[in-house]
């Protein structure tokens, strides 16, 4: 009897050991915010792309852009410098104004960096192995009307346990036969961490 | 012969000449073909980074975070131990011949011992 008890006893030891020991993985609402280190996260990201993309949709500048050459204007995505103390990539929320400019239909978009250069490099091997009337030309792309570009800063402020950052993402959007800046929006972020 | 070239470069220059006054629309500087041809040797450089995010980043003064830095370099450095003193057993039994570790500090140390002794001889006799 007394061997019975100490195996069963053991071995409900062991598979709880075994349990707290096991990975947890599961599937969350990617709307879901979990904080969990303090640092740039999947929230912040979406916050800014959705603020940013409510405000590059609602400007001025699309409608003047209309109204005075009466077509949609053709925007190019630029380089953003990420000059905060944290790595951030910024396609997550450059990658939503392109979707958001698309999908509404208020703008045109044309490819730029290396997908472009593999997109002529395409071309160039059409050039040789394509049939006549399929191949495409070279010359004929849609120029920019206007160029994306922004920064991303931020500011430290920590004391022992406790520490304040915020975080400012500039995005502008530049004329680039004149260099005016047609738009600029900016999403604000403060964050109070405490260990 | 030389009047053909000189005439053929004189064709050729007012060609050009023509061309570029045709591209000019009003009210744009009569420069802009130089600064084109300078912008065009180093506009891949920038146009490859579009749609990129080039990370310039410092670095935060952040007690706690430098506290965790240090740790972390701690618990590398003492996880790499093991594998240095294997490493230098291995060295060790590669060559057996020639072997500079504590044997050198021995030597060195009973040379230490001996230059004591010299110098407490020579004071001995200085005294007397």
């Amino acid at each position: 009897m007394k061997k019975i008890i100490l195996i069963t006893s053991l071995s409900i030891a062991c598979l709880f050991s075994f349990e707290s020991c096991s990975r947890k993985i599961m599937r969350v609402d990617t709307n879901e915010q979990i904080d969990i280190s303090g640092r740039w996260n999947d929230t912040d990201a979406r916050l800014s792309a959705e603020e940013l993309t409510g405000q590059i949709l609602t400007g001025n500048w699309l409608n003047s852009f209309v109204l005075q050459k009466g077509k949609k204007p053709v925007v190019i995505v630029g380089l953003v410098r990420n000059k905060s103390h944290e790595h951030i990539d910024a396609e997550i929320f450059t990658k939503e104004i392109e979707k958001a400019f698309i999908k509404h239909q208020k703008a045109r978009i044309v490819q730029g960096g290396k997908m472009r250069e593999e997109l002529r490099a395409e071309r160039a091997d059409q050039q040789e192995n394509s049939s006549l009337s399929t191949m495409k030309k070279f010359g004929l792309e849609s120029g920019a009307d206007y160029i994306l570009q922004g920064t991303i800063n931020s500011v430290v402020d920590a004391h022992k346990r406790q520490k304040v950052v915020y975080y400012q993402i500039d995005l502008e959007l530049t004329d680039v036969q004149t260099n005016e800046k047609v738009w600029i929006g900016d999403k604000k972020i403060k964050k109070y961490v405490k260990n | 012969m030389k009047k053909i070239s000189f005439i053929f470069i004189f064709l050729l220059s007012f060609l050009v000449n023509a061309q570029e006054k045709t591209l000019v629309v009003a009210d744009q500087n009569t420069n802009h073909f130089k600064v084109s041809k300078k912008y065009l040797k180093k506009s891949a450089s920038f146009t490859l980074l579009q749609g990129t995010t080039s990370q310039e980043t410092y670095k935060a003064i952040d007690p706690m975070e430098e506290k965790r830095e240090r740790k972390k370099i701690r618990k590398d450095y003492r996880s790499q131990r093991s594998l240095w003193r294997h490493q230098e057993r291995m060295e060790r039994a590669k060559n057996t011949r020639y072997y500079n570790g504590h044997s050198g500090s021995r030597y060195f140390s009973n040379n230490y011992i001996h230059s004591f002794l010299t110098l407490g001889a020579l004071s001995l006799l200085l005294v007397d």
